[in-house]
């Protein structure tokens, strides 16, 4: 019997490595190299310059496809996605209300 | 869309008189200062940088009003219409003058355009996105009342006095422009799809406040850096992506990206978002006339169409983003 989806999302990301895939993406595709920064956990990408708002498309897409979820507008501003810690926090949210939602529907069925 | 309507035609207005960018920025550098304050030194410095605008024409002794009324007699001309064909005016101005007499441009234009029978609206609403707004308001007339097959949009906008910087993001020129609407009509560009996305809560990021008994256009850098940036292009990039999916297209199959003239780093921002190679996205009369709010969209359009650059089925994909905030793309097939 396959494991429930909502198993499996939890099992997939420690809070560790979360912020390990992220900070892979953006050091790869989005600095490309050109910024030297380590990017710690609490480095301002968004007020520091690191990322601008045409890396944020590349950003949210690749967080929204890795990590199979969905923001809406509202959800994204400096106070949500400025540093690795709170990327982490908002998809850890997400993950977490997609469970919730998967545990519901399971239920239903 | 299950509806025939189409761009039947399209023409704007510049004032004669202009102000060099440069004047406007020194005549209003204590409200520059002022406005950046909040902003990083980094931030403050860029702000001037990267415009591409050198002048930026002005009302003087002209209105609003004036400028639309002329834009909307050369629409009707081209599209080969009358004042009695037109059943519906919207005027979706933003900033239609201080000293404006009139309450709605849509019913004096309907009085002095002989438009008798015509439904007038005026919303005041989106700024250089309230052309969208506007377009997908008369599909909504047209789809929900038969006698609705022609419809005038106009806008026309002129900064408040002292109030023409909008740095940290552009400076404003004056303009009037009209579009019109047909349905089942064989001229000009069938529109394929709108789309609009609008967030209240980013209302104060420009706002129209009232000092010393004048009306001021307020920016609000700081809410412009952390709140609109992160989305700007994002939400833009949303909609276009929606509105192509929707018509079974993508970014590739697009021959004219028909976008804001606010400023040269603005283009630039919107090229790397539709994946244009630099130098593709075209050149527009910008450095000449500033930005004009939602006429920019029109004097693009105009432009490419007396260049002879849009030729039969060829596709167009009209994009802006503004007051609001409000971010709008539309899909039109020439």
């Amino acid at each position: 019997m396959p494991e429930p989806e909502s198993d499996l999302l939890s099992q997939k990301y420690s809070t560790a490595e979360i912020k390990t895939v992220v900070r892979q993406f953006i050091a790869e595709n989005v600095l490309l190299g050109v910024h030297q920064t380590v990017i710690e956990d609490a480095t301002p990408l968004v007020t520091g310059g690191l990322i601008d708002s045409i890396g944020m498309i590349g950003l949210v897409t690749f967080l929204e496809a890795r990590f199979k979820v969905e923001f809406v507008p509202r959800e994204i501003n400096v106070h949500s996605l400025d540093t690795l810690v709170q990327i982490e926090e908002l998809i850890r949210k997400k993950l977490a209300g997609r469970e919730g939602d998967i545990a519901g529907s399971g239920q239903q069925s | 869309m299950n509806q025939n309507v189409r761009i039947a035609a399209a023409a704007y207005v510049v004032p004669p008189d202009g102000e060099p960018v440069e004047a406007v920025l020194r005549r209003e550098s204590e409200r520059v200062e002022r406005t950046l304050s909040p902003l990083s030194s980094q931030a403050r410095q860029k702000a001037a940088e990267g415009l591409g605008l050198s002048r930026v024409r002005v009302c003087g002794g002209k209105q609003p009003y004036d400028l639309v009324l002329e834009a909307a007699n050369a629409a009707m001309a081209e599209a080969g219409i009358s004042g009695e064909n037109i059943d519906l005016i919207l005027d979706y101005s933003t900033f239609p003058g201080e000293s404006s007499q009139h309450l709605s441009f849509a019913h004096k234009l309907s009085a002095d355009l002989g438009a008798e029978t015509s439904v007038n609206l005026s919303f005041k609403s989106g700024g250089c996105g309230a052309l969208h707004l506007a377009m997908k308001t008369a599909l909504g007339w047209m789809n929900t009342d038969e006698n609705i097959r022609t419809a005038l949009l106009v806008t026309g906008d002129a900064a408040p006095s002292g109030s023409r910087s909008l740095l940290p993001i552009t400076v404003q020129g004056d303009a009037g422009s009209a579009v019109i609407l047909r349905r089942d009509g064989t001229e000009g560009p069938v529109l394929l799809g709108i789309e609009v996305m609008t967030l209240g809560h980013l209302h104060d990021a420009i706002s129209l406040v009232k000092t010393n008994g004048h009306l001021e256009i307020k920016v609000d850098a700081a809410c412009m850096e952390n709140e609109v940036m992160p989305v700007y292009y994002l939400n833009l990039f949303w909609l276009v992506q929606k509105v192509l999916a929707a018509s079974s297209l993508g970014l590739n199959n697009i021959d004219h990206f028909i976008y804001s003239n606010i400023s040269r780093r603005d283009r630039e921002g919107f090229r790397k978002m539709v994946g244009l190679p630099p130098g593709e996205l075209l050149p527009t009369p910008m450095a000449e006339y500033g930005h004009t709010f939602a006429s920019d969209l029109v004097i693009n359009y105009v432009h490419l169409r007396r260049e002879g650059r849009i030729r039969p089925g060829q596709l167009l994909l009209f994009a802006s983003a503004g007051i609001g905030f409000t971010w709008g793309v539309t899909l039109a097939r020439a």
